[in-house]
């Protein structure tokens, strides 16, 4: 079934074609949002959360873009909504704590090791990984859309609907804040 | 000894960039990782558990029993908007009554004679 066709039997409400959009892009979309919010559970809950807005908003796609471009932008979009949200609900317990009202422990999570790194990098993969967690939000989507999913600047550029010298600018200052970040790392590790 | 404090440190800082550069490459020859092969059934079941939640709101919302009650609310409310306003009106005026009889205050007289002087 080409793009088109695909397109428009999902807006008629084709199951067939939603169980193709799903398999054929389940692991772009588990991918992003596993480089994102670096949990396997996390990712496969914003994975189908992905899937399900495709889905219901399926009527208000144009075209002017390839569909694996528009189930990017929603992956992100959702993977920094998921990041967000984890973020205020730790304040939040960290709150409620500091009045006696929450005895539950507050977890650091372990560290993020990607099961698609190979073997001999897979101890620096995750210092660098705990950096990435670290970056602003468009610098993270962009440094993961480029290093994790592999996409070029122009790709990059129209899944966050930006320019490409922007997106050039993005990763530039990733890869600083990411050298200075692991630097102290090391610094401290070292002492 | 200072000369070797500085190559201690630069080695140091040698040994820091190699290592940064090392950890920034890591990612190189990544593979995607794989999505849950069940994936599409758990998407599925997450959909009809979300339209059954819809479903048993919108049964509840079109009650009798919960549009009255709904109704009675919104009219009550009204009403003690009313009340609250209307009562404001008159404590306004009941105090200003209150005042002048206390005083004795029928009317405001201006008058040019000095109180002090004595006649």
């Amino acid at each position: 079934m080409g793009e088109q066709e695909l397109i428009e039997q999902l807006k008629a409400g084709e199951e067939a074609a939603f169980k193709q959009m799903v398999t054929s892009w389940q692991d772009l979309v588990y991918n992003t949002s596993l480089g994102l919010v670096q949990n396997e559970m996390d990712a496969e809950d914003v994975t189908q959360e992905v899937f399900v807005k495709a889905w219901e908003s399926i009527e208000g796609f144009k075209g002017e873009s390839k569909l694996s471009t528009w189930l990017y932008r929603i992956s992100v979009t959702k993977s920094l909504d998921f990041l967000r949200s984890k973020k205020r609900k730790k304040r939040f317990a960290y709150i409620q704590s500091l009045f006696g009202l929450n005895d539950e422990l507050i977890i650091d999570p372990a560290d993020f090791l990607h099961p698609g790194v190979k073997i001999e990098k897979k101890e620096l993969s995750v210092a660098l990984f705990k950096a990435i967690s670290q970056l602003p939000e468009q610098q993270k989507a962009a440094f993961v859309l480029s290093r994790v999913e592999g996409l070029n600047h122009k790709e990059v550029s129209e899944v966050i609907g930006t320019t490409v010298p922007a997106v050039e600018s993005l990763l530039q200052r990733a890869k600083l804040n990411l050298r200075k970040n692991l630097g102290e790392v090391y610094r401290k590790e070292k002492e | 000894m200072r000369k070797m404090k500085k190559n201690n440190h630069n080695i140091m800082e040698n040994q820091s960039e190699k290592w940064v550069s090392q950890a920034m490459n890591s990612l190189e020859g990544i593979k995607r990782a794989n999505a849950n092969p069940f994936l599409y059934t758990r998407i599925l079941a997450r959909m009809q558990e979300a339209n059954s939640r819809w479903e048993k709101m919108a049964r509840f919302i079109s009650r009798p029993a919960f549009a009255i009650a709904a109704t009675a609310l919104f009219l009550a409310l009204n009403m003690w908007v009313v009340i609250q306003k209307n009562d404001k009106a008159f404590s306004q005026a009941e105090k200003e009554q209150l005042f002048a009889t206390e005083y004795s205050i029928t009317s405001i007289h201006y008058s040019l004679v000095d109180p002090n002087e004595v006649k």
